[in-house]
């Protein structure tokens, strides 16, 4: 087999043009809601303090991130089974699986389109709206924009002594500092998030192609029925840290000790390997569905 | 051209484990009784128009989709110019379209669906799409999930047409099509197909096909009972349109509005074959007509 059958840059792209404006007709309008979700919320908000309060006041930034994430989760769950669902269904599955492009420029088209270009238009389009109105509307407070850059910036310049206010309360307790402004480093770090978001769109995805329907519900299933597994499978080694941990704070009276733990002083390391290792198993997931679909 | 040797499919995978059987002395992975196709050998030849003609049930489509590389064989190959389809190379799948019975409903117009996919197709001519829609008389600007199931039909005969491909699969396409668009259908497949085209038409509505299609295959469960030219069939069939009842027929059918009884040409009369008279005669008489051909 040549490599013209495996990748060919030309075609991929007209495949990715051409895969970019089904899933904007099939999941277009969609999109275009949860992304003006911001707006919707704000009028809303606005209408009903006018109507019952008679005042102006735009929503709180709290009432904001909540809308902005479940917005996001809503985008997730129902965005692979939307844009890529056919491809089980015998009808759109087969005309879907004969358009002559390879395995591999379609699964690498699906892939960059719901982990990359659908929810970052979505999330940019949903933020800018926000950013408008927060600028139009004093009332709104800070965008979400900003605040997520604030927070972030304020735990990369996390004092020890924030810090252990925010852990124990008592800052003399605090011997270790490098090892907590290590800790506050690397839970920083904003990749620990998006490979989890990545991971949640991987799963949906793999759902979608999998089940040949109530995709999204049975994905929740097996999700549920497989952190059940987790769970009892790895409640001796989570027993075992937990009481760890407890024996140290007992002995140390405060949480010092717990930054000696391998496990905490490289937690975005050990997190990071978790989540490669299972989207790397999603991704393979996915892989595989589409190499063995036949109809 | 297409060469098809000893295929074999059967429905679900624990099925088919169960129904293949190892031939000991020569090694060979041998086909039971629950197989859906069976020991299927022929070859599709370019420049032809095959009817796939069958009873309900006997695997017209599943053949289709083993061509097109929808399905896997289980046993036996498919050769399509030296590559296997179901491997589904973008060089071998710009070189096939299959249209399948049931077409889907897609949210975007006819035209837009044809310029978004057709330029995966190397020879696809969108001037030939419009052209089509035309004569078949459907609005290529209609959104396709607004369609009625024939628009929507007609709308991916034109799409398949101006694919101009090599190998054109057609699983019952005048399903759903209007009396007009019947004739306008077989007048769109002789006139945009390319000259050296493998074209597979599986239908029930013989009539409909009756003048383009050439060489016949018919289907039996698991098996091929016929594959031969029109030329060929009238050579050692004759089709008697004449009322006057003939005691040896291999089947007949005496109607005030136009009888045709056939027989074995025993004379060397040519006879102009009528596709569902033939039907009925082979499925009558199938290991006769089994063996007069396979004399060929």
């Amino acid at each position: 087999m040549n490599t013209y059958n495996i990748f060919n840059f030309r075609r991929f792209g007209k495949y990715f043009a051409s895969d970019l404006r089904s899933c904007a007709s099939n999941y277009g309008l969609s999109m275009l809601l949860i992304s003006i979700m911001g707006v919707i919320v704000y009028a809303g908000t606005v209408l009903m303090g006018v109507i019952f309060n008679q005042t102006w006041e735009g929503p709180e930034l709290a009432f904001r991130v909540v809308t902005f994430m479940i917005s996001m989760f809503v985008l997730i769950v129902a965005m692979p089974p939307k844009c890529y669902g056919h491809v089980t269904d015998k009808k759109a599955g087969s005309s879907w699986l004969l358009v002559p492009a390879s395995r591999l420029e379609k699964y690498l088209s699906m892939i960059l389109m719901c982990v990359i270009m659908i929810p970052v238009i979505s999330a940019a389009v949903y933020l800018c709206l926000d950013a408008i109105i927060c600028a139009i509307d004093r009332t709104c407070g800070q965008s979400l924009f900003a605040a997520a850059i604030g927070l972030f910036r304020k735990m990369a310049e996390a004092t020890s002594v924030i810090t252990a206010d925010l852990m124990t309360g008592s800052p003399q307790a605090i011997v270790d500092e490098d090892a907590i402004i290590s800790f506050i480093d690397q839970i920083s770090c904003p990749w620990l998030y998006v490979d989890d978001f990545i991971g949640m769109v991987l799963t949906f995805l793999l759902g979608a192609v999998f089940f040949k329907s109530g995709k999204t519900v049975k994905t929740f299933l097996a999700l549920a029925a497989l952190s059940t597994a987790v769970s009892i499978i790895a409640s001796p080694v989570m027993m075992k840290w937990g009481f760890d941990m407890a024996g140290i704070m007992e002995t140390e009276g405060s949480v010092n000790g717990l930054f000696d733990l391998g496990i905490v002083r490289h937690v975005a390391l050990y997190d990071t390997i978790n989540d490669t290792i299972v989207n790397i198993a999603l991704l393979l997931g996915i892989w595989f569905r589409l190499k063995t679909l036949k109809h | 051209m297409i060469t098809i040797d000893n295929l074999g499919f059967t429905y679900g995978d624990t099925a088919g484990l169960k129904s293949i059987r190892v031939d000991k002395e020569k090694g060979h992975m041998l086909p039971t009784e629950k197989f859906v196709l069976k020991n299927i050998s022929m070859k599709l030849e370019e420049g032809r128009i095959y009817g796939l003609l069958g009873e309900n049930g006997v695997g017209k489509t599943t053949l289709l989709t083993l061509l097109c590389g929808l399905k896997k064989p289980q046993v036996g190959r498919i050769d399509a110019d030296g590559q296997n389809p179901y491997d589904r190379t973008p060089s071998l799948l710009a070189e096939q379209y299959y249209l399948s019975d049931e077409v889907a409903a897609v949210n975007m117009k006819a035209i837009d669906y044809a310029s978004n996919y057709g330029k995966f197709w190397n020879r696809f001519d969108i001037g030939k799409f419009t052209e089509i829609m035309q004569v078949l008389e459907t609005d290529a600007q209609q959104k396709m999930n607004r369609m009625s199931f024939g628009q929507l039909k007609k709308t991916y005969i034109a799409f398949a047409l101006a694919c101009n491909t090599k190998y054109l699969f057609m699983d019952e396409p005048t399903n759903g099509l209007d009396i007009p668009s019947k004739a306008q259908f077989r007048k769109a497949v002789t006139k945009y197909t390319r000259e050296d085209a493998v074209i597979l038409i599986s239908t029930h509505q013989v009539r409909d096909l009756e003048n383009i299609i050439d060489p016949i295959i018919i289907l039996d469960r698991q098996e091929v009972l016929l594959n031969a030219t029109t030329e060929k069939i009238s050579e050692k069939l004759y089709f008697d349109y004449s009322n006057v009842r003939n005691a040896n027929a291999l089947y007949s059918e005496m109607t005030p509005g136009g009888s045709v009884q056939v027989s074995l040409n025993q004379t060397g009369e040519e006879s102009k074959v009528n596709i569902e008279a033939l039907f009925n005669a082979v499925h009558g008489n199938k290991e006769l007509i089994k063996g007069l051909f396979n004399e060929l």
